[in-house]
């Protein structure tokens, strides 16, 4: 090479050199702005994109009775979903989709759009709980459509079915309106408890939602787990209930619409509770046909309403405890004071019947026979405001507090109560006449069965006012022995004994000679009160005879047992099912033999001791936990 | 026969292109393992290239190269016979659209590879044949359009088949071989605009190739479309901050990047490895530039001078298209990077004009 040539190129390449010096550089510097300057923005975008979010729905917690015999358990149920990020961008899809499931595409298609408008990481259902046919179809389906994905996930399992459908409630998804009333504490598509004790406890049952954040490719197949946070599973919890005291009242009612409460007069504890005609509530779990829905919507029986805590009745007889309480502790009557049935009397220009002629009675005689003459003059005598502040005080007016959702306070009117309700002017004054049905617990008064039952608890332990509840335990999740959660602690009436004495006496009267005696139980004695609720107002008995169900009188039955050292107290109402003493007296005994004699007794495992499973799950069963026994 | 007086090979050369190959050889497994059936398919072929390739620059780097200098019909052949391979591409059916390859036997190979180190050798012996010619305008003038003749053919079937990016890289590459060979200044000052002007009217004219300027100008503008690619390479780029995110955890490569063990590699690498493996590359690389300089100031023969400035270039001006690429500053236009993306021929070609590097390096001193 020639000399200036050589001398032209060394001095070109260093140009050359100068250069790509430069460049590299520059491109080091790009480098560091992007994976230093611009790191976190870009991480965001690489994240949003290959990262994407699954919850692992928490196992709910398992509801047991308190004998450990499992109510409500969880099962894996399969569903057909479309996972969010897999939601078919054009319609075409959707709409040959809503082809193969036989459904309105139009509808399918607001579903995806509602979906994809969501925000988070909900699936769209499309089918659920799939049994065996189900999963061949969804198969099938998911071979044509690649979008559509079969998930497992927990599902609730009622084993009961309609044993105790009120008292446990179901679970749904979340409701739009209990989201909007608590913004933030429900995620889209989170399941709650709806109703009933599910819902009333699901901040325990509930559990923790974990998380799992998997890595997809670019059409979002998983292609492994990025990370995660295990669920956390709900607590599981012993109810007060006795399965098998449940069973044998929703046998007992057997057709008969009403309610009844049996509370433990040790704790106020619920040990059955049942609403007639009741429901299963793993129709709610999944799909529900029509026929099923019509059943439980438009069904003139109402079978979705809980009598028990949302059902006032007229008290009817049962009422008169309350009334006689109220004119003993204002001292207008003691219990020796008499009063002369004839059968029928005229107050206020009008005739008031009784059902009998039951001569001169004191209040013994006169609770055991139910005569009416003796409460008409207790209401003769009392003010309507005088029996309204005793049931403020007994605790009749307010609610019970059970620890179910949705519970309404009984009525027991007054002259306020009057003035603030009535529509026309005319009706909001109080009529001492109006005092004389409300002596014999007719009238406006309105009470739920648990109420009553909670009222007659309180004269059971002479002036002891429970509390209702269904929570007895939570399951230690290590032991699996259930740890007791103290029962809300009762309110001291202060009851005056010598009164206690004589309501006793009445009530005892009542199964021993008097409304109720063919219900007495030998063996057991019950003390109790019957109550005729009228419906309707009738000229005389024929004309009653002729009257349709649905106008017929409530029965009721009201009280406690044993009369020594009483265990139990309840309230039954059938509804339109005539005499308290026809109906609901009987089943009041019939509560009162399963609890006392036929219950077994079957030695429980030693205090500490792990209950075992074969016991949780094995045939229907009841029993006493240790130290319980009567 | 006169005695062997030649010196070693340069053994950082060597040193700086057998990295580059290892960490090739890493991330092509990284890279290509969640697409490939086995994880390894890919691995395995590109190990066998690795190997056809080493094999070949052994023997390259013992053939004594300024033989050619004085007998250039070996080299005339080798064009003819790359040339013919160019034509043939076209007898075979398209792949990704596009005539790259001939498939023989099952295996298949680029010609336009093959063709890049014949080119950098007919232009540096061009340039030195003449270099007398180069001070006068008249005698400038024929020469260079012959060399433009003989350069046009393949740019031009290249250009068919269609591979806009190697055509790019073989012109810029001989550009500045005909830069450094002495051609005079003024040639440059006509040609650097003409040369503009035809590419310009070039990608004008193809809305394929609009788009793809486009996109690399703006890629947010459209991420689901044209510009995702880019958009995608920078996400990975990003996403591997100062020391990535461990070797086979980026997420990008998992089909967010069309072209990850190829022509996206180093955007695997930049997530992977962070800034930290994204300047040790760019540092290999400048290795590689280092020592093909001062092979090409250590040697004294005109021919050999040029052919190793050349070389280098070839494999250190694809690099650095290929990292551009990655960072959207340039349209992709499918430039493997050397020694490192998944590729046959590509890899066998970068190892042959290692060898030739090597070779060369004896002559120094």
């Amino acid at each position: 090479m020639e000399p200036r040539q050589r001398r032209i190129l060394q001095e070109r390449v260093g140009t050359l050199q100068t250069f790509a010096w430069g460049f590299f550089l520059f491109l080091a510097a790009v480098y560091g702005w992007l994976q230093l300057v611009r790191r976190n923005e870009l991480q965001r975008l690489a994240l949003q994109q290959s990262v994407k979010v699954r919850t692992s729905p928490a196992q709910r917690g398992i509801i047991f009775d308190r004998n450990g015999y499992r109510l409500v358990d969880n099962k894996r149920a399969l569903h057909l979903v479309i996972q969010r990020e897999d939601l078919p961008l054009r319609p075409e899809p959707v709409e040959a989709l809503a082809r193969g499931l036989n459904t309105d595409p139009e509808a399918l298609k607001r579903r995806v759009q509602a979906i994809r408008n969501s925000g988070g990481n909900r699936a769209l259902l499309l089918a659920d709980n799939l049994d065996e046919a189900g999963l061949a179809m969804a198969e099938r389906l998911r071979a044509r459509f690649p979008f559509l994905s079969i998930v497992v996930a927990p599902s609730r399992v009622y084993l009961g079915d309609e044993l105790a459908g009120h008292v446990l409630g179901y679970v749904g998804e979340v409701t739009t309106d209990a989201m909007l009333k608590e913004p933030g504490r429900y995620q889209f598509g989170e399941i709650v408890g709806r109703t009933g004790f599910e819902a009333a406890r699901n901040e325990h049952l509930k559990g923790n939602d974990g998380q799992r954040r998997i890595l997809v490719d670019h059409l979002g197949r998983e292609v492994r787990l990025y990370d995660g946070k295990e669920p956390n599973p709900g607590r599981s919890l012993f109810l007060t209930l006795d399965a098998g005291l449940q069973k044998t009242l929703a046998d007992a009612f057997a057709g008969e619409q009403g309610a009844a409460v049996v509370l433990d007069l040790r704790d106020g504890g619920i040990l059955a509770l049942h609403s007639s005609p009741s429901f299963d509530p793993n129709i709610f779990l999944g799909h529900m046909d029509r026929q099923q829905a019509d059943a439980l919507f438009r069904n003139p029986s109402k079978p979705l309403l809980n009598r028990a805590i949302r059902g006032r009745y007229p008290p009817g007889s049962t009422f008169k405890l309350l009334v006689a309480l109220c004119a003993l502790e204002k001292g207008i009557i003691t219990p020796e004071s008499t009063f002369t049935c004839r059968g029928r009397k005229t107050y206020y220009d009008r005739e008031f019947r009784c059902d009998g002629v039951h001569g001169t009675v004191d209040l013994v005689q006169a609770i055991a026979h139910s005569c009416d003459i003796y409460f008409y003059e207790l209401g003769m005598r009392l003010d309507v405001d005088d029996i309204h502040a005793t049931a403020v005080r007994y605790g009749v007016t307010e609610l019970t507090g059970v620890d179910l959702p949705h519970e309404i306070p009984s009525r027991v009117p007054s002259r306020d109560w009057k003035a603030r309700t009535a529509k026309r002017a005319i009706d909001r004054k109080w009529y001492a006449g109006e005092t004389i049905s409300v002596a014999i617990g007719q009238g406006q008064n309105g009470l739920t069965p648990i109420s009553l039952a909670r009222f007659y608890a309180a004269i059971a332990t002479g002036g002891k006012l429970l509390t209702p509840h269904l929570l007895y335990a939570f399951r230690n999740d290590r032991t699996r022995l259930p740890d007791l959660v103290p029962p809300p602690a009762p309110r001291d009436l202060g009851m005056d004994p010598r009164i206690w004495t004589a309501l006793d006496e009445g009530l005892a009267g009542v199964l021993r000679y008097g409304t109720a005696r063919k219900a007495a139980l030998p063996g057991i004695e019950i003390c109790g009160k019957t109550g005729t609720a009228q419906v309707a107002e009738f000229k005389d008995k024929a004309h009653y005879a002729k009257q349709a169900k649905h106008l017929k009188d409530h029965s009721l039955f009201a009280g406690y047992a044993p009369r020594e050292n009483p265990q139990i107290a309840f309230a039954v109402v059938a509804e339109n099912a005539g005499f308290g003493a026809d109906t609901a007296a009987p089943l009041a005994r019939r509560i009162c033999q399963y609890w006392f004699l036929e219950r077994p007794r079957k030695p429980l495992p030693p205090p500490g001791g792990r209950i075992p499973d074969a016991f949780e799950t094995g045939p229907r069963q009841a029993g006493l936990r240790p130290g319980e026994g009567p | 026969m006169a005695p062997d007086v030649r010196r070693p090979i340069d053994r950082a050369l060597l040193f700086f292109a057998l990295m580059l190959l290892a960490v090739g050889l890493v991330w092509v497994y990284s890279a290509s393992g969640v697409r490939s059936p086995t994880s390894t398919s890919f691995l395995l072929r590109q190990m066998v290239g690795g190997g056809i390739g080493l094999a070949l620059m052994l023997a390259l780097s013992q053939t004594e190269l300024g033989f050619l200098r004085d007998n250039p019909r070996p080299l005339q052949a080798l064009y003819i016979v790359s040339v013919l391979l160019l034509f043939a591409v076209f007898f075979f059916p398209k792949v990704n659209n596009a005539h790259r390859w001939i498939r023989i036997m099952g295996q298949q190979f680029q010609p336009s590879e093959v063709f890049k180190p014949v080119m950098v050798l007919v232009v540096a012996w061009w340039m030195v044949r003449h270099q007398e010619a180069w001070t006068q305008r008249q005698d400038a003038i024929p020469k260079l359009l012959t060399l433009v003749g003989i350069l046009v053919v393949p740019a031009a079937l290249i250009l068919r088949e269609p591979d806009f990016g190697t055509t790019f890289l073989l012109l810029f590459v001989a550009l500045l071989l005909v830069f450094m060979g002495g051609a005079p200044k003024w040639i440059f000052v006509i040609a650097v605009p003409v040369l503009c002007a035809v590419g310009a009217a070039f990608i004008l004219t193809s809305p394929y190739r609009l788009a793809r300027v486009t996109s690399f100008l703006n890629p947010e503008q459209d991420p689901l479309g044209k510009g995702h690619q880019a958009l995608q390479s920078l996400v990975a780029v990003g996403n591997g901050g100062l020391m990535g995110v461990g070797l086979g955890g980026g997420h990008q490569k998992l089909f967010f990047l069309p072209e990850a063990h190829t022509d996206f590699i180093y955007a695997v690498i930049a997530e992977e490895a962070g800034l930290v493996g994204t300047v040790a590359i760019l540092l290999l690389y400048l290795g590689i530039l280092w020592r093909g300089y001062r092979i090409a100031r250590g040697v004294r023969d005109g021919f050999l001078k040029l052919s190793a400035l050349g070389l280098t270039l070839l494999l250190v001006v694809q690099a650095l298209m290929n990292i551009s690429v990655v960072l959207s500053l340039a349209p992709n236009k499918g430039i493997p990077l050397p020694f490192i993306s998944y590729g046959g021929t590509s890899l066998i070609v970068s190892l042959a004009v290692l060898g030739l590097l090597l070779s060369i390096s004896k002559e120094t001193g």
